[in-house]
């Protein structure tokens, strides 16, 4: 009798959870604070289930999992298939970086492309404009609508004519400049009272903190995307965004006096004890975690970054400040990283399957769906023409939004440039390479020697 | 049964299914890829392969990551012989002499084997972490030993050297199992006469147990070397063959250059590289082993003479 009544307690435990598992769906976020309405430029629902075929659109992205913009994709797939009861829709989404990279590459050997999916970097693009993989969507730029409020309203991010390419083959997607978080508190114990506008008042924070006995920055470089990241700053700062996509281009070399000054400056950063002691070994999560609970005085990131803050334990001692110029490259001055990922659709889709994956386009682009991302899912929109009545942004938030909407000259990673698909790696280790001890010089020529290679 | 025996016939066909599983899965696959290694294909169906020689081959020989990637497995194959054999012998010795708890000490020298090298090289990887985050360091720290205190898996005279120890910490207890179950296998008597003729405890394990458990030896050795010829996962899971390539062994320099950038025809050419040098070396450590093998047994055959003239 006692297991008997022991096997129903479990049996009834197990469907409770069951049952609030399936409850709390992703898709059941609460968009209740969304103004707009999200509508089909094509036709209505009604209408268009009438004549229209069943088709499943593929998505492969990264928002999956932990993603916050998990919640965003889940609620446009969910509200335009209200909008098309037509089309379904199979998410192959994975978060990790690794999983994700694996899951495309198989599916562009394979042939199996899904119909849209995520693309860092223009260069690496070429090869699947050229050979009919991904969707020339220049028609879109005919739509002034729809381009005007984009953050890109031309589209240049992933224009590719610098290699050879004529059209538009991806949608730049949220905007994500790199900013500099600072924790006041750790500032006033130094006595630093104004936020460094120049690279050499930044310096001078440096000498303030490490006297006051403070690691001036976080810099978890096991993750080597994270001294990356820091160094795209510099280089757009110091060279400028041009010369990196002449590098690209191959109108200039990583050996060039310029360049290689870029990389020495970095490597200073690290004798003036920037950083902490083998940072090398410290990955991004250490590297977070440490400046969230007061070590570290700023860490360099996204602004993606925000919502993170703001839910912290010391979210009121937590500001930005955008990445300082150099006195001497004031050219410079408004050059800056800015991180875009961008959505690519399938080139080999035709017919009706084509028509309504250029419309899942649109819609994903579109003043609903960033207004979606910025209430349901806390991220700065992309788009210049959402409405934010009635939301109440923080002021992270309001001063996100003013530094994005005053961005002219910006570029993405240094390696998005160059075609080959080694850079990235060799890029950021050789970077890593020369905190651990290579000159700037031998950094410079190792990267220029995989070019050359690879000619 | 004695007719089974003799028809060729049916010994082939219960041989087939293991032969087409390992010509399939075994013997194609290392011919495709010595093919593949003289194209290059940028990973899109559809594009052709563009045969491109010796290319990848002489790209390999100017790359300084795929030297230092030969310079680390070569050393790794080095320490890895020096360590895991004469460790995982040397505790399969003391198991056979513990009279009490021996099933428990062979349970917990066996633990590390049991993980997967997954968690074995996470576990580490924290142990080993930089400043104080990290467990060694922490105890270097308290024991006053901050001089010693270092970024294990980012210092370029550590790095290396610490995957090789603790694969040799996660694979000995392998050889401690092969060790004893050769030990237990020689004869009490053999042991016994010895003993009474005087023989120490160092006599009877040099040169008794030693040369009876020889061919195990052998075999461990052969085991280490191609087990190690090809480790990726212990290096993956702890640095990545990170930072800036210091750790690379040609598996993770392979898996980088293949699945990473695309360079298949490279991934390729370095696999075919590897399997040469996996072939040379264990039959060059064979052969000195079945010299030593000969020798002795010369010394043997010597020695019975010189007994019978007496």
């Amino acid at each position: 009798m006692k297991r008997k009544i022991i096997a129903v307690l479990l049996t009834a435990c197990l469907s409770i959870g069951l049952l609030a598992g399936c409850g709390n769906n992703a898709s059941e976020t609460d968009d209740s604070q969304v103004k707009s309405e999200p509508s089909a430029t094509t036709e209505t629902a009604d209408t268009s289930a009438a004549k229209e075929p069943e088709v499943t659109i593929t998505v492969l992205t990264r928002y999956a999992g932990s993603d916050v913009q998990a919640q965003w994709l889940q609620t446009m797939m969910e509200k335009f298939s209200e909008l098309h009861p037509n089309v379904t829709f199979q998410d192959d989404s994975v978060a990790d970086e690794a999983a994700y990279n694996n899951k495309l590459k198989t599916a562009i050997a394979t042939g199996n492309l899904p119909n849209m999916w995520m693309q860092y970097g223009a260069a690496s693009l070429v090869e699947y404009a050229k050979n009919g993989l991904a969707m020339d969507l220049s028609s879109l730029l005919e739509d002034t609508e729809f381009t005007l409020g984009l953050a890109d309203p031309t589209l240049s991010s992933y224009n590719l004519s610098n290699y050879g390419v004529d059209g538009i083959y991806a949608l730049p997607f949220a905007m994500q400049p790199e900013v500099i978080f600072y924790n006041k508190d750790l500032f006033a114990q130094a006595g630093i009272d104004k936020v460094p506008e120049t690279m050499e008042d930044l310096i001078a924070a440096f000498d303030k903190l490490n006297a006051a006995g403070i690691t001036p920055m976080g810099m978890g470089a096991k993750d080597t995307w994270r001294l990356g990241h820091f160094y795209n700053c510099i280089v757009y700062k110091k060279a400028g965004v041009e010369n990196i996509k002449k590098i690209g281009s191959r109108e200039a070399k990583w050996t060039d006096e310029n360049i290689v000054e870029t990389l020495e400056i970095l490597k200073s950063f690290k004798d003036r004890g920037a950083f902490e002691e083998n940072f090398e070994g410290i990955d991004w999560s250490t590297e977070n975690a440490n400046f969230l609970s007061g070590k570290y005085a700023m860490i360099c990131v996204p602004l993606w970054f925000i919502p993170t803050a703001e839910a912290s334990e010391i979210a009121d001692s937590l500001d930005f400040f955008q990445i300082p110029y150099f006195e001497d490259a004031i050219e410079y001055k408004d050059n800056s990283a800015v991180y875009t990922d961008a959505h690519v659709y399938n080139g080999k889709l035709e017919g009706y399957e084509k028509e309504i994956t250029l419309e899942w386009a649109k819609f994903t682009h579109s003043a609903y769906s960033e207004e979606v991302r910025l209430k349901v899912c806390n991220q700065l929109p992309g788009r210049s023409d959402i409405n934010t009545d009635g939301y109440e942004m923080s002021p992270l938030m309001e001063k996100a939004l003013v530094l994005n909407n005053e961005l002219t000259t910006y570029g993405g990673d240094v390696f998005e440039y160059d075609e080959i698909t080694s850079m990235q790696d060799v890029i950021r280790n050789s970077l890593v390479g020369m905190m651990l001890g290579t000159s700037p010089e031998d950094t410079a020529r190792s990267i220029q020697a995989e070019i050359d290679n690879n000619q | 049964m004695e007719q089974y025996h003799r028809n060729k016939k049916i010994i082939f066909l219960f041989l087939l299914p293991a032969l087409l599983v390992y010509i399939i899965f075994e013997c194609i696959p290392v011919l495709q890829s010595f093919y593949f290694s003289f194209f290059e294909w940028p990973g899109i169906q559809g594009v052709p392969l563009a045969y491109v020689g010796l290319d990848n081959f002489k790209a390999l020989i100017n790359d300084a990551q795929f030297h230092r990637a030969i310079a680390n497995i070569l050393l790794f194959v080095l320490i890895g012989i020096l360590t895991q054999l004469p460790i995982g012998f040397f505790f399969a010795i003391l198991l056979y002499y513990t009279k009490h708890g021996q099933k428990f000490f062979k349970a917990v020298y066996f633990i590390p084997m049991i993980l997967p090298v997954t968690a074995t090289g996470l576990l580490w990887q924290f142990i080993l972490k930089p400043n104080e985050t990290g467990v060694l360091n922490n105890l270097l720290s308290k024991l006053g030993l901050e001089n010693l205190c270092t970024g294990w898996l980012v210092n370029s005279k550590t790095a290396m050297m610490c995957i090789i120890l603790v694969t040799t910490w996660a694979s000995a207890a392998y050889y401690i199992v092969i060790g004893l179950a050769a030990m237990n296998s020689i004869p009490d008597e053999i042991l016994e006469s010895a003993t009474i003729d005087g023989a120490n405890t160092w006599k009877r394990v040099i040169h008794i147990m030693v040369p009876m458990i020889w061919e195990s030896i052998k075999i461990s050795v052969v085991m280490i070397i191609t087990g190690v010829l090809k480790v990726f996962d212990m290096v993956f899971v702890m640095t990545e063959g990170g930072p800036n390539g210091l750790t690379h062994v040609p598996a993770t320099l392979l898996y980088s250059q293949a699945f990473k950038y695309n360079h298949y025809g490279i991934g390729s050419a370095i696999s075919t590289i590897m399997f040469m040098i996996s072939l040379v070396i264990t039959i060059v450590s064979l052969k000195i082993m079945n010299k030593e093998d000969k020798k002795s047994a010369t010394k043997e055959r010597g020695g019975r003479k010189v007994w019978r003239q007496v």
